[in-house]
């Protein structure tokens, strides 16, 4: 039973971790977010497993942060509103070529960043050539240029 | 995703709530507060051992123990028990049943002579000597949540404190 308490215990504080610091946390992993997240699961797999370094231990965590993360999936399917607060939602950053430079403000997003995705995406030179920028979910930026 | 959730804005069909995105920005900014402070109170000993759980009890002249206020289970603690001219040059120290069923005693030092169960308490049997001695005793924590620790010279004083123990 403690195996599964640790394990949701685990998974419900990453998940509130990772909501609090926003859409873009890991959206572009660098070299130093890799030794990063190396560092952060060495640091949850005492508080997942405790002293039980068992097997059994082990596919009893897995399986508990598997079917939640399952489950959790399943009623965000559901219940759209659940999807929203959980997983927030996209916003746009540029509307029809304008620069919504609060939203950047509160998002952490600068226009380099902007630009940059304008680049990789479509080979936009300048700011004017974007149409639409979002700010995915996922922390992603998409692109919508403005027709030539 | 159902086609029924995106909203038009300008040309594009999208899931954008702004209302839900406000929430989410108070949210963050809340959270981030709620980490520097969870990070601070770690620094200062909130959550575990640190500057600001060591704690005294008692009177040094005759029985007082140094302990942590809070402690984590399963990481292993020191009590300090400082102890006042013992003239008979024993001492039976007793800790209550309780207590050491939420925090086993892992080790003594100095080692007892002796230890037995007496009426819900257990007695250890000490050689001391000198004006003062300093007894340590290691525990690791069993239990979580608030423990009453209760610990005595037998038919002497006897000293109270409260620990908290984080899963």
């Amino acid at each position: 039973m403690e195996s599964v308490i640790r394990a949701a215990i685990v998974y419900g504080f990453l998940m509130l971790l990772f909501r609090i610091l926003g859409k873009r946390t890991l959206a572009e992993v660098t070299t130093f977010d890799v030794a990063l997240l190396l560092i952060i699961s060495e640091a949850t797999q005492p508080g997942l497993m405790g002293q039980d370094s068992s097997l059994m231990n082990s596919m009893i965590v897995i399986t508990t942060l598997l079917g939640l993360d399952t489950l959790i999936g399943r009623l965000c399917d559901r219940m759209p509103m659940l999807q929203q607060i959980l997983q927030d939602t996209p916003l746009i950053l540029i509307e029809e070529g304008k620069v919504l430079q609060d939203r950047l403000d509160k998002e952490g997003v600068d226009l380099e960043e902007i630009m940059a995705a304008a680049r990789q995406a479509h080979g936009l030179e300048r700011l004017e050539q974007i149409k639409y920028a979002v700010l995915e979910r996922t922390g992603g930026i998409s692109i919508i240029p403005k027709q030539a | 995703m159902p086609r029924a959730r995106l909203k038009r804005v300008g040309n594009l069909d999208i899931d954008q709530h702004l209302r839900i995105q406000a929430f989410s920005w108070i949210l963050q900014r809340v959270g981030q507060v709620l980490m520097v402070l969870f990070v601070g109170a770690a620094l200062l000993g909130y959550l575990g051992r640190g500057p600001l759980s060591r704690a005294t009890a008692g009177d040094p002249a005759y029985l007082a123990v140094e302990y942590n206020r809070f402690e984590r289970r399963t990481q292993e603690s020191v009590l300090i028990v400082h102890l006042g001219p013992q003239p008979s040059g024993r001492v039976r120290l007793w800790f209550d049943e309780r207590y050491v069923s939420a925090l086993p005693i892992m080790a003594v030092l100095p080692d007892p002579e002796d230890v037995e169960v007496r009426e819900g308490r257990l007695v250890a049997t000490l050689r001391v000597s000198g004006a003062s001695s300093t007894i340590r005793i290691v525990t690791k924590p069993e239990a979580i949540g608030s423990v009453q620790g209760r610990l005595g010279i037998l038919e002497g004083p006897e000293v109270r404190f409260s620990q908290f123990i984080y899963p």
